[in-house]
């Protein structure tokens, strides 16, 4: 499978930045009158190394949206291109090795393989990219080390504490140096210490290694680093708000949020997709990509400067 | 490369020794049955081997030593001699035979062995004990009781015991042998022998002369040494053959379930982990590799233990029960291994089905 990189997808600048984009998105669960439209003709646009949130009431479509991006589930219609690669296209093994090195996964309940230690869980991803031997071993030594675990390398997970877990997690996430990480709940599970923890750190993260970040979320401490907030609803866009820059009239509306009816909903819905659809103008700075966090040396991501 | 199969087995250590367990009991079974059907058919073989001749002539249609009769004419033993190529000849009568032991009465094949002449020193002296005497296989003597100078009563006629030693022990019956005069006292059926044994000259192959033999003695079979052990072995066990048959494939299954069982079960508790490993990127191949490594990590653990248990098992009943007697031959661990091994392949069937349906968006679900 060819995968095309980020700097092939367009000739413009703009063009280039753009990691994900995704058009006319719909995933509709059963069928005739049982039928549900759980993600309902989204469509996205997100540049390298912006993080956003994406938020709405549950059963609003936030994970389906998640999973499609991911290519865990096949859309009913739409297209979801990542660097460019249209992966509805694509097939199961193509599927498999795409998100083997093109996605990083963080997930509400860690999710970590209960058998292997901390090192061990990231060596995996790591193994299952090809990278073996001692060579896995001292990248998920660097990245474990770099997010403040080198003391808990040989932990089990049931013996890790919530944030230590994510962090294990995130780890393994940026493991295969992916271009965009997907977020499900990441601190849902973490009390406020650890769940502050974590939101630094996806923020650094997207920062200071240019990734992209998508992160699906009920917690409203993530909106302060968010460079977008998107407002889902029954499959929906129906909001939007560029980070702690703009505040959106539409975010202070709890009407709009969570009870707005299609009639009163409808036409701010479409403007929220069409600016969904947009990427913010500034949303990073002009840093090159590193390859990776451990060619950093010393970084410490869950230090703000 | 992480060893995630060996990683789970050994996470839940109650599962890894029931599963281990299992496959050790069913390679306990096979090795221990396929051992004693090789220890009567290699028994049966070293008998007839280890007697005089390099030819056995029978009368037609005979089988063997134990379950088939022979009566040939004595004077065909005169006939043979006179055939240019024969160098030695000799006649062997057997049948099987009750004794009183002190007022028990125990059963044992009695042969006696009896030079016919012919050019140069007889062989098989050491079947020929003096007469009154009898020799007996030590497996008799200890599953009777018996020793060097005690004596057994056949009707009037008792014999002393002059020795005890490894004849042939053939599972339902053991080899001890009198003198042929003795013999002949007590069942000798005037003008007749059970089989005529032929050494040949040195320089004829045995089979060149099996026709020629077979035109002078009318009625009767002619095979090389070779040939009629294999028979005898074969005819010895083959009535088994199906029984055992049935035990290995009992055996077989037991094995197969537990390990399957246990590999499905595990499989089913880790159905999220299969997800999370489809999710960060492993191939439906390496996930398979998973599920078989560990049924064949439990498969080779459970083989080696059973084995050696196998070992065990042998030794300590051939000790309580003598006529147990086992033959472990380098090819049938091998088999067995084979076995193991075919048996972890199947066992993983049904849990790799399970993997492979393992749908990867689950691990969204908290």
């Amino acid at each position: 499978m060819a995968m095309p990189a980020a700097t092939e997808t367009g000739g413009s600048r703009n063009e280039a930045e753009v990691i994900l984009e995704v058009h006319g998105l719909t995933k509709v669960f059963g069928s005739g009158r049982a039928a549900v439209r759980a993600v309902d003709g989204l469509s996205l646009s997100v540049r390298r190394g912006e993080l956003v949130l994406v938020m709405g009431p549950s059963g609003s479509g936030k994970t389906t949206l998640l999973t499609l991006i991911g290519g865990l589930l096949r859309p009913t219609s739409g297209i979801v291109r990542v660097t460019g690669l249209d992966i509805s296209s694509l097939k199961e093994r193509q599927l498999t090795k795409f998100r083997r090195h093109y996605l990083g996964f963080i997930f509400q309940s860690f999710n970590l393989l209960e058998s292997l230690n901390a090192r061990e869980n990231v060596e995996a991803a790591l193994n299952f990219a090809g990278i073996g031997g001692r060579k896995a071993r001292k990248r998920a030594t660097a990245l474990l080390t770099d997010l403040g675990m080198a003391d808990r390398l040989r932990a089990r997970p049931h013996t890790l504490s919530g944030g230590e877990r994510q962090r294990v997690s995130i780890a393994r996430a940026l493991a295969n140096d992916p271009q965009l990480i997907l977020a499900d709940e990441p601190t849902a599970n973490l009390d406020s210490r650890h769940g502050h923890e974590v939101v630094e750190l996806l923020h650094d993260i997207a920062r200071q290694q240019q990734r992209t970040i998508i992160i699906v979320s009920h917690d409203h401490r993530i909106r302060d680093v968010a460079d977008r907030v998107l407002w889902l609803q029954d499959g929906r866009f129906e909001g939007f708000d560029e980070g702690d820059t703009q505040q959106s009239a539409l975010l202070d509306t709890a009407g709009v949020l969570y009870g707005a009816s299609p009639q009163t909903a409808s036409p701010q819905a479409a403007e929220s997709q069409r600016r969904a659809s947009q990427p913010v103008a500034e949303p990073i700075s002009a840093a090159p990509a590193p390859s990776s966090a451990v060619k950093r040396g010393g970084w410490l991501p869950w230090r703000r400067a | 490369m992480v060893p995630i199969a060996r990683r789970n087995l050994l996470a839940d250590k109650v599962k890894l020794l029931v599963a281990v367990g299992g496959v050790t009991l069913a390679i306990v079974l096979i090795v221990v049955v396929h051992s004693l059907y090789q220890g009567v058919r290699r028994e049966t073989d070293i008998f007839i081997h280890n007697l005089p001749g390099d030819i056995w002539i029978t009368q037609r249609g005979t089988t063997d030593l134990v379950f088939s009769n022979s009566n040939l004419p004595s004077t065909a033993a005169s006939a043979v001699r006179s055939v240019d190529e024969v160098k030695r000849v000799y006649t062997l009568d057997g049948r099987l035979m009750a004794f009183d032991v002190n007022g028990k009465e125990v059963r044992t094949y009695v042969m006696a062995l009896e030079f016919v002449g012919g050019a140069g020193e007889p062989e098989g002296t050491e079947y020929v004990p003096e007469k009154g005497t009898i020799i007996l296989d030590h497996t008799f003597a200890k599953q009777t009781g018996l020793h060097k100078g005690d004596k057994l009563t056949f009707g009037d006629k008792s014999f002393k015991v002059a020795d005890v030693r490894s004849i042939g022990n053939v599972l339902v019956t053991q080899f001890a042998f009198i003198r042929a005069e003795s013999f002949k006292e007590i069942f000798g059926v005037p003008g007749t022998v059970n089989y005529i044994l032929v050494t040949v000259d040195d320089r004829v192959a045995p089979d060149s002369l099996l026709q020629k033999l077979s035109d002078t003695v009318p009625g009767s079979s002619v095979y090389t040494t070779q040939q009629f052990a294999s028979r005898a072995s074969e005819k010895g066990t083959g009535d088994f053959l199906p029984i055992i048959r049935v035990i290995l494939a009992i055996s077989f299954i037991v094995g197969l379930t537990v390990l399957s069982l246990v590999i499905y079960s595990a499989t089913i508790e880790r159905a999220r982990e299969y997800a999370i490993m489809k999710v960060i990127g492993a191939s439906p191949m390496g996930l398979y590799r998973i599920v078989i490594s560990q049924s064949m990590f439990i498969a080779v653990v459970g083989f080696g233990l059973g084995v050696g248990l196998a070992f065990l098992f042998n030794e300590v009943a051939g000790d309580l029960v003598p006529q147990f007697i086992t033959y472990i031959r380098a090819q049938d661990i091998a088999l067995v291994f084979g076995i193991t091994i075919l048996m972890s392949i199947v066992a993983s069937f049904m849990p790799i089905n399970r993997v492979a349906r393992v749908e990867p968006a689950t691990v969204f679900r908290a």
